[in-house]
């Protein structure tokens, strides 16, 4: 039964008997309070938790996530470059549960019956839902790269796209690579989770080479021709270590380049000039693309991706491999009283960004309070912001604001994204200042 | 007949109740939510197509930098929450018109009009700071 209408229902009897509907105090204890499953608790289940909570304490939030402590990927390539640690990167749930109330079942789930309204553990656990919010985040395709496997990544090529073992033995192989090695980066093709980071990793590592490994060689291989940020993150590595962009971009800079003065220890591929990854000989350590074979002393593979298992499981994903929303509530467009949040979506304009996520959770915490008082949630908007670094102490960023438009889909309204080409020195710092406090802000606004 | 009229205002009683209950800030203290009503006319707006987005769902878009419900300590950023009214709306608008240095937050200005900086600053108003 829908919590809904039995309050609607509940309403129209009392106020014709009792007229208790005046007092929502009793209306609340006259039901059952509804009952709020989340799946995954990362930045879109967690921040949705907290925030169902806070709108209405007397809901009861459960979720169910596999790993008892959270290995936050926003900042995780900072441990490659000995900035972070890899214990910096572990969040707990402790404040959600007992400050907020929220219940965690540390499992994982397995599947969902949308007509029954229950999801099922692996240990085989059934919690029932009122409304359920799916927030899996992504499923890193390895074997879209022939010669690639999930073992491969685990053992010795790793992707650490999802943080965790495969971030640190990342960083082990980085910092003990071999003098003057080669370190290449396949980045991955559209679309991905957090756009501007695979450059960032790149960047970072050529910045830490530079003073540790100063003869070792850093080549993105790339199968698009631009990616978000490019043109600021390129004026950045021309700066910091002397890069040279492409033809296309020198125009689009609205800046001066520095010269050449020696060859550049950063190199991008992109598409057109060969930069598609095709294939991985792991035992030569070469990896093949468009434009001819690259032999390499440590090879990061950032593969495709697509929504997170669960949500495949559950039958929310379509052929894109991602999950159809409705846009003004980011219902499943496939399972009612469902909705699906954070990478796995598709919210058209929006990047798969844990900023993204966070906003998109809390709009799907406040149409689910809404919806279960009656009220109208409103017109919708949400927000991204990514930070992320050139060199430790140059940020960059994009930033933008998202509405519903006249097509009814997602889209961004405000014109510039980018840091301004004419940033100042003290701006550009700054950036990079701000881009570690977010870090620690949008933790604490997620998990504390 | 009684028990029509009885109903009726009832019904009116409870959507008065819905009504503030959406546009006071969830956290703010109850003092506060009653007091100074302010103008959250853009807020109270019936909501439809051309309708702005609420203070408070604007509010928590500011969150992932600026702290939940505007409640920031340790970080670099300004905290929002109790900050008043006017200076929110003065800033805002300079960062869309350029006017204040920034770096991203005269992108993010330029996201939203004139109602919506005066719903999102009402909002933050209200909010009593740690």
């Amino acid at each position: 039964m829908n919590i809904m209408h039995s309050r609607r229902q509940f309403l129209l009897a009392g106020a014709a008997s009792l007229g208790l509907a005046a007092f929502p105090a009793i209306v609340r204890a006259g039901q059952a309070s509804a009952r709020i499953v989340i799946i995954g608790g990362g930045v879109g289940g967690a921040t949705a938790a907290k925030y169902l909570k806070m709108a209405d304490p007397s809901l009861q939030v459960t979720v169910i996530e596999k790993n008892p402590v959270y290995i936050r990927p926003y900042g995780s390539s900072e441990v490659l470059n000995q900035h972070a640690t890899m214990q910096a990167l572990e969040v707990r749930y402790d404040a959600l549960q007992q400050k907020h109330g929220v219940a965690f079942v540390f499992d994982a789930a397995k599947s969902l019956d949308p007509v029954r309204k229950t999801v099922t553990t692996a240990s085989g656990k059934v919690l029932a839902y009122d409304k359920l919010i799916v927030s899996p985040g992504i499923k890193l395709r390895y074997e879209s790269l022939p010669g690639y496997s999930e073992q491969l990544a685990e053992t010795q090529v790793p992707s650490g796209w999802i943080a965790g073992a495969q971030t640190a033995l990342l960083a082990k192989q980085l910092q003990g690579m071999r003098d003057g090695g080669t370190f290449v980066l396949a980045a991955p093709p559209n679309p991905y989770r957090c756009p501007p980071g695979p450059y960032e990793r790149a960047a970072l590592m050529t910045e830490w080479f530079a003073k540790h490994n100063p003869r070792a060689k850093v080549i993105i291989a790339d199968p698009k021709d631009s990616f978000v940020t490019d043109e600021t993150a390129m004026l950045g590595w021309n700066r910091l270590y002397g890069f040279q962009p492409p033809a296309e971009y020198r125009s689009k800079i609205k800046a001066e380049l520095l010269p050449a003065s020696k060859p550049c220890a950063l190199e991008w591929i992109q598409a057109k000039a060969g930069g598609t990854p095709q294939r991985l000989d792991a035992k030569t350590m070469t990896l093949h693309t468009a434009g001819g074979a690259i032999k390499a002393d440590v090879i990061n593979i950032i593969p495709a991706m697509v929504a997170g298992q669960i949500a495949f499981d559950f039958g929310l994903t379509n052929d894109s491999g991602f999950c159809p929303v409705h846009r003004t509530t980011f219902e499943s467009t496939l399972h009612k009283d469902v909705h699906v949040i954070g990478d796995a979506s598709m919210a058209d304009a929006m990047p798969k960004s844990g900023f993204s996520a966070n906003t998109q959770a809390k709009w799907v915490a406040r149409v689910i309070t809404d919806q279960l008082a009656g009220r109208s949630s409103g017109t919708p908007v949400w927000e991204n912001t990514c930070y992320a670094l050139a060199g430790k102490d140059y940020g960059l960023f994009v930033a933008d604001v998202f509405k519903i438009k006249d097509d009814g889909k997602i889209g961004r309204v405000n014109k510039a994204r980018y840091l301004p080409f004419d940033a100042t020195p003290a701006q550009i710092r700054l950036s990079a200042v701000y881009q570690q406090a977010w870090i620690q802000a949008f933790t604490q606004d997620i998990f504390a | 007949m009684r028990l029509q009229h009885l109903t009726l205002i009832l019904i009116g009683i409870v959507f008065t109740i819905g009504l503030l209950g959406a546009t006071a800030p969830v956290f703010a203290a109850p003092a506060a939510a009653t007091a100074a009503p302010g103008p959250v006319v853009t807020a109270a707006l019936p909501p439809g197509p051309k309708a702005p987005p609420s203070g408070a769902a604007i509010a928590q878009t500011c969150a992932g930098c600026h702290g939940t419900e505007g409640q920031l300590k340790s970080a670099a950023f300004m905290p929002l929450a109790g900050m008043p009214k006017a200076q929110l709306v003065q800033a805002m608008h300079d960062f869309r018109s350029g006017k204040r240095p920034a770096t991203l937050m005269r992108h993010v200005a330029e996201g939203f009009s004139d109602a919506e900086i005066d719903a999102m600053a009402s909002y933050f108003a209200k909010v009593k700071p740690e």
